[in-house]
């Protein structure tokens, strides 16, 4: 626990309750992100401060379960008996008491101080249903505050009252399931040794009797696992079930109980329009109609919006230049600077922030509104056949932004050979760089229609690279479990902070990648080493029809994709490109730069998700794979046309 | 009547009867998933939507689901008649 | 002991009704299979007579040890056989259900477990 702090508090429950909402109002702009050591899952932290108190808050991912179905899941055990919170606010969507309870059960298995923030609590009034929270209090043994988070309702109360449970770590009475199992729960606390890391027995205890792998790894003693198994089995022989379904069937048991005393229904039910919405939005023919339309409507106002932003802030890092060009240090090293470090963090502020920033902003909007769950709904089929499901489909449309965090939004897969498939893919997505270079190239020197062909092209081959990694991946895919939840009219207040954060989680990762790239690039020109270079490059210059110079821009666009636009203008010294290709040359040096390989931060991205193995695998896999297509493409070019 | 749940119409109530796993194996991750989001033997859901395409969209202990349709023909389930 | 397809189908459902409710009754199963009450009636006479179910003093149909032996047996099978024709085969759900019914009856359970080690097997290359 950090000493810096007076106490911790940690926010759990399920996705799509309200949580990331609630701690964004909690803890304001003042929080970073960090990964549970050994696993890829992300923790946000923040703190808290008032007069009396300083509070560190971490926002759990938004889980169902505490299985170890996923690593979300695990990482969430693992942060409660590790970290030992002082309090764990879990979060319930009043709007869906029954099946929230059932979470929250689950961490009161855990037996650490609990506040339940009952929040979406006018979404309960809207349906036209009220909670008995005294009563609610009552059963679960903890405090349970209304809340209504968008609104900012209720939430000093919540701190206050999580603070009070804090410091007196006040802990809930545990709520008991069937005799047949608390007795058999009780006979294996008693075998249970006092374990350095002070968790409470009951709960390894069930999860022992769920024959949990985890908490079987953490015992370590055969004996007792056996035991365990045993008295499990003879709860299968009662009930007809595995094990693991009938916990899962009394809590949900327990849920419905404690859900129906505590629900009234104030007046009639209210209309929910979901339904009718969805009639619309999910119909078969006109649903994708109006995804691709909104996909195409995002697309622009990214491009248009990005392009205007970027043009603004160049010209403003250019007002820097002349004052900076006139500091009295040495010219060289000046240039060095300049060219080297400045334009790496302008290449991060005013070339990549002005697309992935609106970009960002419809993204979130359409993950508040619900909508994003009906493009995972709409496209499953279809993913299906590369092996993985619709949720697979959202990252795929983020790498249009930039690949780096659309490989970091795989995260939403459960299995990791899902997640692998997806960011291969989604390095061969153009991301807004690319797509810079296709209008700057393609579209101003042949014509828009063969900007779309490049395109379409580009679409084919993703398309048979995840039929072909879908084949050769061993495995099945997962299928779509998901929840849908209701739409929902998006906050722009929160909307803002949740950009906010996303946009601060990228640039911590990608700007010293790309500034670091830039300077080094900027010692290879200095250096004179650019000759050394074209040697090595001259075979894949004869094998892709290129000139040689032109080929060379191409491992500047391994560090950063637009450098490759950038650099032949500097090595040709002009900006009309086609005094410098042919059309063909155009075409296939535009095809190339869409796939050739993952820009220097997707790459440092793969490692940090899946390892160096797979990274390196990747890199070279697409680098073969373009190679082939433009000496295909060149050929055919040639030789056809 | 006895039905895969990726064959019910949309509005009808079901009752979930079973689900085909291959036997002699333990359950897969994805029944226990199924479970922990509320399917469970026994429970009444209905059918919110139900394309020839896509994924089934079920309403279950207050919320609603969205089952891929190779899960959903794993689903063994009986029709209710409402009432 | 004859075991005709009808008493397979009705010993199956009989078992997954019992399994799911705790009990079964005549019009669970007419219901269950869409079929009438008084065919219904008729096959269960003849599971009395070759002794797979009893009828309790309460109108519930019971499985004795033999019936449920049969019936898990051939749900098994018809589990297998339809995970093969749909997702090795990829014939479609309602056909592969059905078919897998009626091949269900036609081959032993030991033919079946091999079937299923094979599917195994081809799933781990």
């Amino acid at each position: 626990m950090d000493k810096k702090f007076d106490l911790t508090f940690a926010l759990a429950g399920n996705a799509n309750v309200g949580k990331s909402v609630i701690f964004n109002q909690l803890t304001g702009g003042n929080q970073i992100i960090g990964n549970w050591p050994g696993k890829t899952v992300e923790i946000e932290e923040g703190f808290l401060e008032t007069a009396a108190y300083k509070i560190r808050v971490v926002d759990l991912p938004g889980i169902y379960s505490l299985s170890t179905y996923s690593e979300e899941e695990v990482v969430t055990r693992e942060f409660i008996m590790k970290e030992k919170p002082d309090v764990v606010i879990v979060v319930v969507d009043a709007s869906a008491l029954y099946r929230n309870l059932f979470f929250l059960l689950q961490i009161l298995e855990m037996e650490v101080p609990v506040v339940v923030a009952l929040n979406q609590y006018d979404l309960l009034e809207k349906d036209g249903f009220e909670i008995d929270i005294k009563k609610l209090e009552d059963l679960l043994g903890v405090p349970v505050i209304k809340t209504i988070a968008t609104k900012n309702v209720g939430l000093l109360e919540l701190f206050n009252r999580a603070v009070l449970v804090g410091k007196d770590r006040i802990m809930p009475k545990p709520i008991l399931y069937g005799k047949e199992i608390e007795d058999r729960v009780e006979r294996l606390m008693q075998k249970i040794p006092t374990l350095n890391i002070s968790i409470s027995k009951r709960f390894i205890a069930i999860k022992l009797l769920e024959a949990d792998e985890e908490i079987e790894k953490l015992v370590n003693d055969k004996s007792i696992i056996a035991f365990a198994h045993k008295l499990g089995e003879e709860l299968e022989a009662l009930h007809g079930e595995t094990i693991q379904t009938i916990l899962i069937r009394e809590r949900y048991a327990q849920s419905l109980q404690i859900s129906q005393e505590v629900l009234k229904r104030k007046k009639g039910l209210a209309k929910d329009l979901s339904k009718d919405i969805d009639d619309v939005l999910l119909h078969p023919v006109f649903g994708f109609f109006f995804l691709i339309l909104i996909l195409l409507f995002m697309f622009f106002v990214v491009f248009k919006l990005g392009s205007f932003l970027s043009d603004y802030i160049g010209s403003l890092f250019d007002l820097l230049k002349t004052p900076f060009m006139s500091l009295h240090i040495g010219e060289k090293l000046k240039i060095f600077l300049w060219d080297g470090v400045i334009e790496g963090v302008v290449a991060a502020f005013g070339i990549v922030l002005p697309y992935i920033a609106p970009f960002y902003l419809l993204l979130s909007f359409l993950e508040d509104s619900g909508y994003l769950a009906r493009i995972a709904f709409l496209t499953d089929t279809f993913m299906h056949k590369l092996g993985v499901h619709g949720k697979a489909f959202i990252p795929l449309i983020e790498s249009f932004g930039c690949n780096v965090p659309a490989i970091m939004g795989t995260r939403v897969l459960e299995r990791r050979r899902d997640r692998i498939i997806v960011s291969i893919l989604a390095t061969l997505v153009p991301c807004s760089a690319r797509s810079v270079i296709v209008f700057g190239l393609v579209a101003t020197f042949l014509g828009p229609q063969y900007a779309i062909l490049i395109y379409a092209l580009d679409f084919v081959f993703i398309f048979l690279v995840g039929l072909l990694l879908n084949r050769y991946l061993k495995g099945t895919g997962a299928g779509l479990i998901m929840e849908m939840p209701k739409y929902r009219a998006p906050v722009l207040g929160v909307i803002l902070k949740q950009t906010g954060v996303r946009l601060k989680e990228f640039f911590t990762f990608a700007t010293p990648i790309i500034v670091v790239a830039n300077t080094l690039m900027e010692g290879l020109i200095i250096l004179n080493l650019l000759p050394y270079l074209e040697v090595i490059v001259k075979p894949f210059a004869w094998i892709l029809g290129l000139p040689t110079l032109a080929t060379l821009t191409l491992i500047f666009g391994a560090l950063r994709k637009e450098l490759t636009l950038i650099m032949l203008a500097t090595f040709y010294r002009t900006m009309n490109f086609s005094s410098i290709l042919t059309a063909k040359q155009i075409f296939v040096y535009g095809f190339v730069t869409m796939v050739y390989i993952p820009c220097v931060a997707s790459i440092a991205m793969l490692k940090r998700e899946f390892g160096s193995r797979v990274a390196i695998l990747v890199t070279i896999f697409e680098f073969v794979l373009a190679m082939l297509l433009g000496g295909i493409l060149h050929l055919i070019c040639e030789v056809i046309l | 009547m006895r039905k895969l749940l990726s064959g019910v119409k949309s509005g009808k109530k079901v009752k979930v009867v079973d689900f085909i796993v291959p036997p002699h194996h333990g359950v897969p991750q994805y029944i226990i998933r199924l479970q922990e989001m509320g399917i469970l033997r026994g429970d009444i859901m209905t059918i919110e939507r139900n394309g020839e395409f896509g994924p089934v969209e079920v309403e279950i202990k207050g919320t609603h689901l969205a089952i891929g349709r190779g899960i959903a023909s794993k689903i063994v389930v009986e029709e209710i008649d409402n009432g | 002991m004859k075991q005709t397809k009808a008493v397979e189908d009705y010993l199956e459902s009989i078992y997954l009704l019992t399994k799911l409710n705790g009990y079964t009754r005549v019009r669970d199963i007419a219901r269950f299979l869409n079929v009438k009450l008084p065919s219904v009636t008729e096959i269960i006479k003849k599971l009395q007579e070759e002794g797979f179910v009893e009828h309790t003093p309460y109108g519930e149909i019971k499985l004795t040890d033999e019936g449920r032996r049969i019936g898990l047996e051939t749900w098994n099978k018809h589990k297998i056989l339809y995970v093969f024709l749909k997702d090795y085969l990829n014939v479609e759900d309602e056909t592969a259900f059905k078919e897998a019914c009626l091949i269900e009856h036609t081959v032993s359970e030991e033919t079946v477990e091999k079937l299923q080690k094979f599917l195994e097997e081809l799933k781990n290359r």
